[in-house]
């Protein structure tokens, strides 16, 4: 099981990796203003994925604990965060909205007016974003840090990097009468692919669990923040009715996520040393969580 | 036994995630692009009749030079001819639009008759090239086996409106859609 994890994720990143070059393709005819409501609920939903699965319990060890993992998601993005309407050069009307991201493969829309057509890529169809990725914590007299790394990972031209860590600290132990446990955690996460995309993730919560024999429900309620660096290049297209689009030259985006609150319920089944977890999160995009975890 | 329930169903919801994963990375291997292609189209004379041509290519565009390898398949999504200036704005005549392919058929033709030139000029009084299936299919055949060039004409007759001179310029524009392996 230790073994399977590193290539686990290596293997999600290759699969990641292999997407960079064909995300850049969909950027590469978009202004900064139109990548970033383009590109929004991407960043949306890599920032929903990685402030996911922070904890599975408010309870924290009061002398010493540790555990490694790992955590499987999928993201549900809403319809209505498939298309856009964009904005247009004058002489130009948005008399239709056009596909994000994930908006539908033929949802790229075509606006006619004075300088030519000007034309938007599709998106790529999808409804379900799946991530995993490990994480290891340690406890110390009701404090627990958290951490999720995996070294640079060089595949072809593109290398990612990744990096997360939290802190909770639990609350209740200084009301000792309190029938739950309670604990707060902020959690930062980074997630860089070069030449493309840095992300940073931002996320502060308050957490109650409750333990039933070997079985803990808990829930929470998370504020998180989600920045996405984008860095590309323009492809000039001398044929756009687009002044701004005629021209080769560098862009850099900034766009931030739709994820600010989340509301999370779930459960987890404890045997021993290991304990698999499952949990929903609802906000700008829902979230599914499983884990498996190791550790005391 | 516990332990190994939680071991399947872990390793069922990874499989899962990882299946997730790969249909995901096949949504970004194909692209559908729309390409934006426009060509200027200018009459200068002093005779009742004349036509002018402008070339069509998709070379033209960055975007198919971009992609034209990867191409899975090209179609014809809309199309415009607009007048950029008319002189003398009295000019009155028949007015014939047409596209044809790079062997002269033709592919799309609309004919105005008795109108004024410059009621067509400006972004609201554009002519919309609108095709029928049956013309969309013919076009879009030809596309997909590798033509490149297509003509969009203007020809004028029984004008009238003009002493010496008149001079007629527009732009047709047209947009393709490309659906590319990426």
């Amino acid at each position: 099981m230790k073994k399977m994890i590193p290539y686990v994720f290596i293997f999600s990143f290759l699969l990641v990796s292999f997407s960079s070059a064909q995300v850049k393709d969909r950027f590469s005819y978009l202004n900064s203003t139109e990548v970033g409501k383009f590109a929004k609920p991407l960043a949306t939903s890599v920032g929903t994925a990685l402030n996911s699965g922070g904890f599975t319990t408010a309870a924290i060890p009061s002398l010493f604990g540790f555990s490694i993992g790992l955590r499987g998601m999928v993201i549900i993005v809403p319809d209505d965060q498939k298309t856009f309407t964009p904005t247009l050069p004058a002489g130009y009307t948005a008399d239709k909205k056009t596909a994000t991201i994930y908006g539908p493969k033929d949802g790229g829309a075509i606006y006619s007016g004075p300088n030519g057509y000007i034309t938007y890529p599709g998106g790529i169809g999808e409804s379900v974003i799946p991530m995993i990725f490990p994480q290891a914590t340690l406890s110390l007299l009701g404090t627990e840090a958290m951490i999720r790394y995996v070294p640079k990972i060089n595949i072809g031209e593109t290398n990612i990097d990744f990096f997360g860590f939290g802190i909770k600290h639990n609350v209740s132990q200084y009301f000792i009468l309190l029938p739950v446990d309670i604990a707060v955690q902020f959690l930062y996460n980074s997630l860089s692919v070069k030449d493309l995309a840095d992300i940073k993730n931002t996320a502060f919560n308050v957490e109650v669990s409750k333990t039933f024999g070997i079985v803990t429900a808990y829930g929470g309620l998370q504020f998180e923040h989600t920045k996405l660096d984008l860095n590309y290049k323009i492809k000039g297209d001398s044929q756009s009715g687009d002044p701004a689009l005629r021209e080769d030259y560098n862009i850099t985006a900034n766009v931030n996520g739709d994820n600010k609150v989340r509301m999370t319920i779930g459960g987890v089944l404890k045997l021993s040393f290991l304990s698999i977890n499952v949990d929903y999160s609802v906000g700008s995009q829902s979230t599914l969580v499983s884990g498996l975890t190791f550790g005391i | 036994m516990k332990k190994n329930i939680l071991m399947t169903g872990f390793v069922t919801a990874l499989f899962s995630a990882l299946l997730f994963n790969g249909c995901i990375t096949d949504a970004f291997n194909t692209l559908i692009q729309n390409v934006p292609i426009s060509s200027k189209v200018n009459i200068t004379s002093n005779q009742s009749s004349a036509s002018a041509a402008g070339t069509i290519n998709l070379d033209n565009s960055s975007i198919y030079q971009s992609y034209k390898d990867k191409i899975k398949s090209i179609t014809f999504a809309a199309g415009t001819f607009t007048a950029d200036s008319v002189y003398p704005s009295t000019l009155q005549g028949d007015i014939v639009v047409s596209l044809s392919n790079a062997s002269g058929q033709v592919i799309f033709s609309k004919t105005f008759t008795s109108v004024k030139p410059y009621e067509f000029i400006g972004d609201a009084n554009k002519f919309n090239l609108q095709l029928t299936d049956a013309e969309k299919a013919v076009l879009n055949t030809q596309l997909n086996a590798g033509s490149k060039i297509f003509t969009g004409t203007v020809e004028v007759k029984n004008l009238s409106g003009y002493t010496t001179s008149y001079t007629i310029i527009g732009h047709y524009d047209v947009a393709l859609t490309l659906e590319v392996n990426t």
